[in-house]
């Protein structure tokens, strides 16, 4: 017992010294070179672009990706844990799919003109009607029906995605490409109100499903085996759902649609280190933090001075590598 | 010898049409410019001037409905490269002729383009006379423009998240040359900046298009930077989309007054 508690310490350690690593090199990769002892200089100098480029673009960006990837991968975690079914990805419900024609409706109606608020706003309110939709859709006698529930919201993403491309179809040039752009996400976020709401939002999210982390792991006996253990699933699994949606419903309504972190990063984490909640929660998290800011340095340094969008990295080097160690792993997998 | 052999078969089309449909919107501009609207009996949802009076709505610039473009049965189809090949081919399978009018690339392709358009429609007369107009204007501005410093660097910005920035060899890198000025864009090839690489370059001037709206919100963001020249001459300027990107004799004169103006402000 013992030793599994040093095993997931000394991981959790590394995770974090692989965060600060990833910090270090994303915020001095770029454009402009930054390195440790140039720092006293640019603070010394507030006028300067390698000061303006620090704190007005890299660090925003920093937190931003740190709060998107913590979100998707957490989110997918609990996910992954509530539907016992390993394909279930934050976006797998829909809940992108409804930000994604939030985003659209607003764009295409021209209301992102009245405030930097409104696309983060719109995206926000069409992940949550999504979820509400999903939600009650699959109530049945006052219990959710896991299965119909995947159904129902694969779905309800379809004809988002039909609803959307009716009003991209109508849409102007102008107005096409910035729903399209959108879709493919970014980081890109200059507001700081946005970019702390984010962050505080996803770390409360990381508190909140802590107190889960047991109930997670009755969870994966199944449902009816769980209720023997004397948890009420009927609540829990509702609270839990919420608690996932909320944490994408940020990411996506700050960043756009970015594929892949939910599902591939909460995998990678129970190959290395296991099933167990308690531990699953806090390393996906991190885990998601350090792939998304890994993965946005090389979108905006790759080809620059251009940018590739950051959902082609996460999908190929996520897609690639969970590939790659999912048929080199021995073991069948498992989720429980 | 090729352009002269476009030319002569641009001689053996249609001329003087009298049933014209326009499938962009700057062809659409050029037609009202050149006084033939009542020609036209068909333009694209994006026409605003042409759908307020109450011509056909054949479908969009890059979705057309070639059925109903057959039924009106026009002499003549303008289109730019936007509209779907398959549905060009098929227009002229059916029997119309259909010329595509290239994306122009100068100013000078701008003011050819719009003498083509006018020579299709038998309007050839008034589209030298507008070009003649035009070209003084632009040259009473560049006359103007070559009293100014010659090393004003300019981001011109046609696109947010992701930034996109006027290219060379587009018209629009013309409102910066033409008006002595420099485009930090010089040299590159694609037009996605990050946000950082444009803050590397430091321009003195930035010019954001409206964009729908988020022309206001990137103004602002730039302004934000104070380690920015552009920021620091309070030299960010907006410049309406409609005029800056659509290539007009008539818009181009327009935008290149106002990007005079912006490099000229004190």
């Amino acid at each position: 017992m013992q030793k599994k508690y040093i095993k997931w310490m000394l991981f959790l350690v590394a995770l974090f010294v692989l965060l600060i690593i990833s910090i270090v090199i994303s915020l001095s990769s770029g454009e402009v070179k930054i390195t440790l002892a140039q720092l006293p200089e640019i603070f010394s100098n507030k006028d300067s672009i390698e000061f303006t480029v620090l704190t007005k673009i890299r660090i925003p960006r920093l937190f931003l990706a740190i709060s998107v990837g913590g979100a998707l991968s957490l989110s997918g975690a609990i996910l992954q844990g509530i539907y016992r079914n390993p394909l279930v990805e934050p976006y797998t419900l829909g809940i992108s799919g409804g930000a994604a024609l939030g985003v659209a409706i607003a764009i295409v109606f021209g209301f992102q003109a009245a405030s930097f608020a409104v696309l983060p706003l719109f995206g926000f309110a069409g992940a949550i009607i999504t979820l509400f939709l999903v939600y009650f859709l699959s109530l049945k006698k006052g219990a959710l029906s896991i299965n119909s529930m995947l159904l129902i919201g694969v779905m309800v993403s379809f004809v988002a995605s039909s609803a959307m491309m009716f009003l991209m179809s109508i849409s102007t040039p102008d107005n096409l490409q910035s729903i399209v752009f959108w879709v493919m996400g970014s980081l890109d976020e200059s507001n700081n109100l946005l970019v702390r709401t984010a962050f505080y939002s996803s770390i409360a999210g990381l508190f909140l499903s802590y107190f889960f982390a047991q109930t997670l792991n009755a969870l994966r006996l199944g449902e009816i085996k769980a209720k023997h253990l004397g948890i009420n699933t009927k609540v829990t699994v509702k609270l839990l759902f919420v608690v996932a949606s909320l944490l994408t419903g940020i990411a996506v309504s700050v960043a756009g649609v970015i594929g892949f972190v939910g599902l591939v990063i909460p995998h990678l984490i129970r190959l290395i280190i296991g099933n167990d909640y308690r531990i699953l929660i806090g390393s996906s998290f991190l885990g998601g933090a350090i792939f998304l800011i890994l993965s946005d340095t090389v979108a905006r340094t790759i080809i620059s001075p251009n940018e590739l969008p950051i959902g082609v990295i996460t999908g190929f080097v996520g897609g690639l590598v969970f590939i790659v160690v999912l048929s080199r792993s021995k073991s069948n997998f498992k989720l429980n | 010898m090729v352009f002269f052999l476009f030319l002569l078969s641009i001689v053996g089309f249609a001329q003087n049409a009298e049933k014209i449909i326009s499938l962009a919107p700057s062809i659409t501009e050029n037609i009202y410019l050149l006084g033939a609207q009542d020609k036209l009996i068909g333009s694209t949802s994006y026409c605003t001037q042409a759908v307020a009076d109450g011509k056909e709505t054949v479908g969009t610039s890059i979705d057309v409905n070639v059925e109903k473009i057959f039924a009106l049965q026009p002499d003549l189809v303008l289109t730019m490269e936007l509209t779907k090949m398959q549905d060009l081919e098929t227009l002229k399978k059916l029997g119309l002729k259909v010329v595509v009018i290239p994306t122009p690339k100068t100013f000078v392709e701008i003011c050819e383009q719009t003498i083509q358009i006018g020579k299709l429609i038998g309007n050839e007369a008034s589209a030298k006379k507008l070009i003649g107009q035009i070209i003084k204007k632009v040259e009473e501005i560049k006359y103007k423009s070559a009293q100014l410093p010659g090393n004003q660097k300019v981001f011109f910005q046609i696109g947010a998240s992701p930034i996109f920035t006027v290219l060379q060899n587009t018209f629009m890198d013309d409102f910066i040359l033409l008006n002595n000025a420099e485009n930090i864009a010089n040299g590159m090839t694609r037009g996605t900046m990050t946000r950082e690489s444009v803050l590397v370059k430091n321009p003195d001037v930035i010019i954001v298009a409206t964009m729908g709206g988020f022309g206001l919100e990137e103004q602002k963001i730039w302004r934000s930077y104070s380690g920015l020249a552009a920021a620091k001459n309070n030299k960010i300027f907006l410049i309406e989309s409609e005029i800056a990107c659509s290539p007009t004799p008539d818009n181009f004169a327009k935008a290149f007054v106002s990007v005079y103006q912006f490099l000229s402000h004190k």
